[in-house]
């Protein structure tokens, strides 16, 4: 069997004990492990008002009787790094911190420390290393400690007999943090910015430690500050919601009754706790974080029931296919292009400003750009075509000429306009390149490609840095500049490293048609 | 002989009996296609000989453009790496800039050019560089490639098997260059005495057809089992002549094409999609944000924005829980560049004329900051679309997707298998199945969630789906690189068959 887990809103299942949890229902195995609690922990945690602004919240529970196999460990460490990573924000909404509960005493205070006030040996080090010393020299330190090192104390997580748990959300100690198959008995911590985050993490973390035997026990948050003054957890209370199944049935397409429904809700890992006309009453797992509406439901039941067994119906919705006016204007042209010897390319419409403007001898224009580029060759978007068509060219010297070629592609323009304040114009540019490449040759083009689309226009005598001068002209129409032509400058013509004569067109398609 | 091939014949002696076509052109003032056919027909005649030169000329790839412009990977590791200290390769790799995937890579060249010793500690691979390395002839060739044009056959011995290493790494590539030259046989070289006493008459012309001499000249008699001269079509681009193909499919559908900007605000790309604004996939790293203009007025969306940000807070009256985070309208109005297809369908139900019962596709140019490779692209086109009317069901939308498989991936058999994505529930990823390539993922689709459709005013179910349309190009050109569709190589574009 092959079990795909995508990369989705499921944390239940981001562990090898959530995805047996799943299954468990699915094979058929009707009796799931019953979530409950096994009592009150001896652990108490106390909040310091300081952190109110800092990493506000916390939450913990311990989890006793577990004999971890190096494959369990394996599975825990996995299930919190994804969870930090995804569902945490990168550490920053919240963190999860594993410790040997028998080591700690009661209460554990949820502080803060100046940076060079507290010193510990950080997990994966032998060293003891000051707080400011763990930010610069830890690895960890150095990919997390941006979250905390803006402000002039940091979270500290410290226990009743004053050992260092852990520096949240940065590292835990080596020694009260280093879990081991060795551990029966773990303490599950998790701070962050958000409360519920925090708290349906650990409900996350705690649920897949249960699969593997774990009894879970709560731990009391005494909040010195906020409206809720002290906190249980973990909650591991079903969420019950109410679906409708005539709903069910309209969204899937199907004729479920109640009865039927319960069974695939049940396979899917649902209680159903009433059922009424219509109605049915849905005790949602408190680990099922991705429950926000009834249709998530529905598609469980879709998916209890196999994909695959519902039978493909094509909708018979009758509308009028079509094209966009632009589309059909846009083609009609390239056909004319086509049939004036010229082979369409392709083109990325990111670029840089090297190739928009020195390599043709324009000045800098304002162009949209990009706040994070991947690589220093795309950088911007283009605003006009014909650079991205010398560019072309000049990959092909080596191969047989004339080479006529052209492209229809997106150009993108600012604007003053604050509410578009960038429109994408496709533009139409053609250019011929072999010995005897000229203005005449491009004009002949240009004629028969506005004729055949019905467009009057003029070539008035103009300048532009890009074509010689003497040899470029403004293509207008409806007096509106609608594009441009002439013969390539041979200064632009070499820094493209073209050995022979470009004449060249660009068209503003939107403007000429 | 005709004139023009007399004079070329001479043209080529005064060149000392060897040239190039371009040359005699040059020299002699007739056009090239003139050179041309007279360099046929006396080839032909055995009066000069034709040669081919191959040659083999280098260039950088896209990824070798960037190491030109930054130095090799292992190089911009190294220059990371503080001499004598050990470090772990995954962290100087990332230090460098560089992919996780390149720790393999970097790992592998650091030993085999012995630039620095590597163990094992805790697990982790550490690297100690004692001495800043030399350059090295790899990078030696790099710099040559990168500052004009190389020729494989001219490099000597060391940097040949540089050249061979690069090219294994996909830095470099290697372009073949037919160069011609022609030279004049002995043949050739007796016949031109004689040139001037040549009597028949070559071409038809309308002044012998009108006034009937036609029939009194003596037309010399041509090989017509010879090659001519050759014509290059002008034709349309291979994948866009793919993408119209797939264009007439979904209108024949009963589809209507919308069209869209590149540059969209959040808002459209991802808030209307309820995608929570903290949602991974909105950080820097999946999504192009634009610097100037950073963000646009989202006015004209007017209640709709109000409506979408209440939907994320709190589920507004859709039923939904909502993310439960304070929505914020700055985030939303920052531009990027779109990501992906369904924005395109979020405008069309933003638009005034939204009509239900519909069915609307685009194919959607989408930007992803990306490393080009063989697998990724930074630009590419989606293929999308949404289907509206008030009957609409999960079965219906798997009517879509068989439907898809068989008219535009021409696929034997479908299957489904859920998915996710942040804006449909249910989701469902089409696999379709071809002789020869066995089950092949086809596309993503799902019934737009209530918190993407209530808020934009669309009161009907939407099945909307994307159609993993460049995996099927691939396939039906024989392509392995994703690059490929982008090319800028015309002699392959020339040579493709319009099929």
């Amino acid at each position: 069997m092959n079990v795909e887990v995508k990369d989705s809103n499921h944390p239940d299942i981001w562990s090898v004990e959530g995805v047996a949890r799943a299954l468990r229902g699915f094979l058929g195995e009707a009796s799931r492990k019953k979530l409950t609690l096994a009592g009150p922990s001896k652990l108490d945690v106390i909040v310091d008002k300081r952190l109110k602004n800092i990493r506000p919240y916390i939450a913990c529970a311990v989890v006793t009787n577990l004999h971890p196999s190096e494959d369990a460990l394996k599975s825990w460490i996995g299930l919190q790094d994804k969870m930090d990573q995804t569902y945490g924000r990168k550490r920053k909404r919240s963190s999860i911190g594993f410790y040997q509960a028998d080591l700690v005493a009661s209460p554990i205070r949820y502080t803060v420390s100046k940076p060079d006030a507290a010193f510990f040996i950080p997990l994966g080090s032998t060293r003891k290393m000051s707080l400011r010393e763990i930010l610069k020299e830890h690895e960890k330190g150095r990919e997390y400690g941006p979250i905390i090192s803006s402000f002039d104390e940091w979270p500290l997580l410290v226990d009743g007999r004053d050992q260092i748990l852990s520096l949240p959300p940065v590292i835990n100690s080596n020694d009260l943090g280093r879990v081991t198959t060795q551990t029966k008995n773990v303490l599950v911590e998790v701070t962050g910015t958000s409360l519920e985050t925090v708290h349906n993490t650990l409900k996350i973390v705690v649920t897949c430690l249960s699969e593997r035997g774990g009894s879970v026990h709560t731990c009391v948050q005494n909040y010195q500050y906020g409206p809720s003054r002290r906190m249980v957890t973990p909650d591991l209370k079903p969420i019950e919601r109410t679906m409708s199944l005539s709903y069910a049935n309209k969204t899937l397409g199907t004729s479920l009754s109640s009865k039927a429904t319960s069974v695939y809700l049940k396979k899917a890992g649902y209680a159903v706790s009433r059922i009424a006309g219509d109605t049915i009453k849905v005790l949602v797992p408190c680990y099922r974080l991705d429950i926000m509406h009834q249709i998530d439901i529905v598609e469980d039941i879709g998916i209890a029931m196999d994909l695959n067994k519902l039978t493909p119906e094509w909708p018979e919705v009758w509308t009028p296919g079509g094209l966009d006016p632009t589309t059909d204007r846009f083609e009609a042209l390239a056909e004319v292009m086509v049939g004036l010897g010229y082979q369409e390319i392709l083109n990325y419409t990111l670029t840089d400003r090297a190739r928009l403007e020195e390599k043709t001898r324009t000045k800098p224009a304002s162009l949209v750009e990009l706040k994070n580029p991947k690589v220093t060759i795309y950088t911007v978007l283009r605003n006009w075509l014909l650079p991205s068509i010398l560019e072309f060219l000049s990959n092909n010297t080596h191969v047989d000429y004339p080479q006529k070629v052209f492209e229809v592609g997106a150009c993108e323009l600012r604007e003053k306009d604050s509410e578009s304040p960038v429109t994408t114009r496709t533009k139409l540019t053609a250019a011929t390149v072999h010995a005897s490449a000229g203005f005449t040759e491009i004009r002949a083009a240009l004629d028969a490609l506005l004729s055949s689309a019905g467009i009057d226009f003029s070539v008035e005598p103009a300048k532009h840095p890009t074509f010689l001068d003497g040899r470029f002209g403004q293509v207008v129409s409806n007096g509106k500049n609608v594009g441009f032509l002439g013969e390539v400058h041979p200064e632009v013509i070499r820094s493209w490293g073209l050995g022979l004569p470009v004449a060249a067109f660009e068209l503003d398609l939107l403007a000429a048609l | 002989m005709r004139e023009s091939e007399a004079k070329v014949l001479k043209t080529i002696q005064e060149l000392r009996g060897k040239t190039s076509a371009t040359d005699i052109a040059k020299k002699s003032g007739l056009a090239d296609s003139s050179v041309a056919r007279a360099i046929l027909t006396l080839s032909n005649q055995g009066l000069i000989n034709e040669v081919i030169v191959k040659r083999t000329e280098l260039r950088p790839t896209e990824e070798g453009m960037i190491c030109v412009e930054r130095g090799l990977p292992e190089r911009r590791v190294v220059e990371q790496i503080k001499l004598g200290a050990p470090v772990s390769i995954a962290a100087a790799v990332k230090n460098a800039g560089l992919g996780p995937e390149y720790v393999p890579i970097v790992t592998g060249w650091l030993s085999r050019k012995k630039w620095g010793t590597l163990e094992k500690k805790d697990g982790i691979v550490q690297v100690r560089v004692d001495d800043k390395p030399a350059k090295d002839p790899d990078e030696h060739l790099l710099e040559k490639v990168g500052s004009g044009s190389v020729v494989l056959e001219e490099l000597p011995d060391n940097l040949q098997a540089s050249a061979e290493r690069l090219l294994r790494r996909n830095i470099l590539e290697a372009k073949p260059r037919n160069d011609h030259v022609v030279e004049i046989t002995q043949l050739g070289v007796q016949a031109i005495p004689t040139l001037d006493t040549l009597g028949e008459v070559s071409s038809l012309t309308g002044d012998m057809i009108t006034s009937g001499e036609w029939a009194h000249v003596r037309l010399r008699n041509y090989n017509v089992s010879s090659q001519v001269p050759p014509i290059r079509p002008g034709k349309y681009h291979p994948y866009l002549r793919f993408l119209r193909m797939v264009r007439r499919k979904l209108v024949a559908l009963g589809f209507q094409e919308a069209v869209g900007p590149l540059v969209e605000p959040t808002f459209v790309n991802c808030d209307c999609l309820y995608m929570p604004q903290d949602h991974p996939a909105r950080e820097i790293h999946d999504l192009y944000y634009v610097k100037d203009p950073s963000s646009m007025s989202l006015a004209q969306w007017g209640k709709t924005v109000d409506r979408v940000a209440r939907t994320h807070e709190n589920g507004w009256r859709t039923g939904s829980t909502g993310w439960g985070y304070k929505f914020s309208r700055e985030e939303a109005s920052k531009l990027i560049l779109r990501s992906h297809g369904t924005a395109l369908s979020v405008r069309t139900m933003l638009s005034k004329n939204l009509r239900v019962p519909g069915k609307y596709f685009a194919i959607a140019r989408c930007f992803r900051p990306e490393y080009l490779d063989r697998t990724h692209l930074i630009e590419f086109n989606q293929v999308e679309g949404i289907v509206l009317d008030e009957k609409l069901n999960l079965r219906n939308l798997l009517g879509v997707l068989e439907m898809f498989a068989k008219e535009v991936a021409d696929a034997d058999r479908v299957r489904f298998k859920p998915d996710y994505f942040p804006f449909t529930e249910p989701s469902v990823e089409l696999q379709a199945y071809k002789s020869g390539f066995g089950w092949i993922e086809f596309g993503g689709s799902g019934i737009f969630r209530p918190e993407v459709t209530e808020p934009l005013g669309v009161r009907v179910p939407v099945l909307a789906w994307g159609l993993g349309i460049d995996r099927l190009y691939m396939m039906h050109k024989g392509i392995q690189d994703i690059r490929q569709i982008f090319t800028t190589d015309l002699e392959w574009i020339r040579e493709q068959k319009v099929e």
